[in-house]
C-alpha cells in the first residue's frame, strides 16, 4: 500500500506522524511505501485545511488530528 | 507573586548586585511568567479550537455579508494556530471555497500579529491600555489591508491552484479526544515557541540591565523612531511572544508607546521567512502589496499613538 502524510515543512506534528507510521510499518512488516508531501499545492488539491492529512492509497483517512500510535496502528491494519 | 519571589531568591542566592542583578531578575521572572501563562492559555485555547475546525468556519463564512466576514476572519486569525505552516493551508482552503479575497487576506494578516496567548501575556507586561490598543489596531490594520488589496484587484496574483475536497468525514470528537488533541497540539506549539521566548527575554534582560536610558531618549524617542522600528522589525522573524519582553524593557527605558507598538507589530506580522512561505502560494506583486499595506498601516498607527498619547 501507499501511505502519504500531507504536511508542510515546519509542521512538527506532521513529521512525527510520518515517523510513527514508519515505525508501525517496520514493526509489523507491512508492505507499505510511506512518504511525506510538503507541497502546499498538493494540500490544496487534496482539500486539506487542517494538517496533517493522512492518506492510504487514494483514500484520505483523516486530517487535522494526530492519533496515538495504537490508534494509528489499528487504522493502518484496517486498510490492509 | 511566586515567580517574582523566586527570581529575587535566585539573584540573592547568587549574590548579584547592580545591572547584572536587574538583568538576571528580569530574565528569570519573565521567562517563568511567560511560559506559565503560555502553557495554560495555549492548552485552553487548543481545547476550545477543537470545537471550531477551520472547515466549519470556512463553511460558516460562506455567504456572510462583507463586514461580518471581515470581522469573523479577524477573530479567526486571533485564535488560529501559530505556525504559518498551518495558516497557509487554511488560507488556501478559504480561497478554494470562494471566500472573498479581502476576507482571506484579513485572516492571513491578523493571524501572526495577534494571538490569544499574546493577549493574555501583554496586560501583565505592558498594561491593559496598550494591550487593547494593540489588539484593536492590529485588527483594524488587518481588515483595512484585506479590503484595500481586494479593491485594487490583487486577487489575480494568487497562484492558480486546483482545489479538491479531502472527503474526510470530521466526526464530532469525544471529550477525551478533544483533550488529547489539545495536549498534542499545545505541546507542539509550546516547544516551537520556547526558543523565541528565551531569546526575547534574554535580549529584554540585557536592555533592562545595561542599555542607558539616554540612548533610547536620544535615538529612539523622536517620530523617526517609528520608521526605524518598522524598518528593523519587518525583516526580523520571531514569535510575537519573543518580541514582547524586548518591547517591555524598551518601554521601561522611555521608548514612546507608538514606537513600541509599531515595532511589536512589524516583527510579528511580517518577516523574510514568511515572505518565502507566501512565495509558494502567491506572486511577488501581491507579497509586495501585502507587505506595503501592512507596513504603512503599522507606521500610521505608531505615529498616531505617539502623537495622541
Amino acid at each position: 500500500m501507499k501511505i502519504t502524510v500531507y504536511g508542510p515543512s515546519g509542521c512538527s506534528n506532521c513529521s512525527e506522524l510520518k515517523e510513527t507510521t514508519e515505525e508501525i510499518v517496520d514493526r509489523n512488516d507491512i508492505d507499505a511505501d510511506v512518504t511525506k508531501e510538503p507541497d502546499m499545492a498538493k494540500l490544496a488539491q487534496k482539500g486539506i485545511m487542517s494538517t496533517p492529512g493522512f492518506e492510504i492509497d487514494d483514500e484520505m483517512v483523516f486530517a487535522g488530528s494526530t492519533p496515538s500510535a495504537d490508534e494509528l496502528e489499528s487504522i493502518i491494519e484496517e486498510h490492509l | 507573586m511566586v515567580f517574582e519571589q523566586f527570581a529575587t531568591w535566585v539573584v540573592d542566592t547568587i549574590g548579584l548586585t547592580g545591572a547584572p542583578r536587574a538583568s538576571a531578575h528580569f530574565f528569570v521572572y519573565d521567562t517563568l511568567k511567560i511560559l506559565a501563562i503560555l502553557t495554560a492559555v495555549i492548552f485552553g485555547v487548543t481545547y476550545l479550537r477543537t470545537y471550531f475546525p477551520p472547515e466549519k468556519i470556512r463553511d460558516y463564512l460562506d455567504g456572510k455579508t462583507a463586514f461580518t466576514g471581515y470581522v469573523l476572519a479577524a477573530l479567526m486569525g486571533i485564535v488560529s494556530p501559530f505556525c504559518s505552516c498551518s495558516t497557509i493551508p487554511i488560507f488556501l482552503g478559504m480561497v478554494g471555497a470562494g471566500i472573498p479575497f479581502g476576507i482571506t487576506i484579513t485572516f492571513l494578516a491578523v493571524s501572526p500579529m495577534i494571538n490569544e496567548a499574546a493577549l493574555v501575556v501583554l496586560p501583565g507586561v505592558v498594561g491593559f491600555k496598550l494591550t487593547a490598543l494593540y489588539a484593536v489596531s492590529g485588527i483594524t490594520i488587518g481588515m483595512t489591508s484585506g479590503y484595500t488589496l481586494n479593491k485594487l484587484g490583487f486577487d489575480r496574483y494568487v497562484d492558480e491552484f486546483e482545489f479538491g475536497d479531502s472527503g474526510v468525514e470530521i466526526d464530532e470528537p469525544t471529550r477525551r479526544e478533544r483533550l488529547e488533541e489539545a495536549y498534542v497540539e499545545a505541546k507542539e506549539i509550546i516547544v516551537e515557541i520556547i526558543p523565541y521566548v528565551i531569546v526575547g527575554v534574554g535580549v529584554g534582560a540585557l536592555i533592562h540591565g545595561y542599555l542607558p536610558e539616554r540612548l533610547v531618549e536620544t535615538y529612539l524617542s523622536g517620530q523617526w523612531g517609528v520608521f526605524g522600528a518598522v524598518a528593523v522589525g519587518v525583516p526580523m522573524y520571531t514569535d510575537i511572544l519573543g518580541v514582547i519582553p524586548v518591547v517591555e524593557s524598551l518601554l521601561g527605558k522611555g521608548l514612546p508607546v507608538g514606537t513600541g507598538l509599531a515595532f511589536m507589530m512589524s516583527v510579528a506580522a511580517l518577516s523574510l521567512p514568511q515572505f518565502m512561505i507566501l512565495k509558494k502560494v502567491m506572486q511577488k506583486e501581491l507579497i509586495a502589496a501585502y507587505a506595503g499595506t501592512l507596513g504603512s498601516g503599522i507606521l500610521l498607527i505608531g505615529l498616531l499613538f505617539n502623537f495622541v498619547l
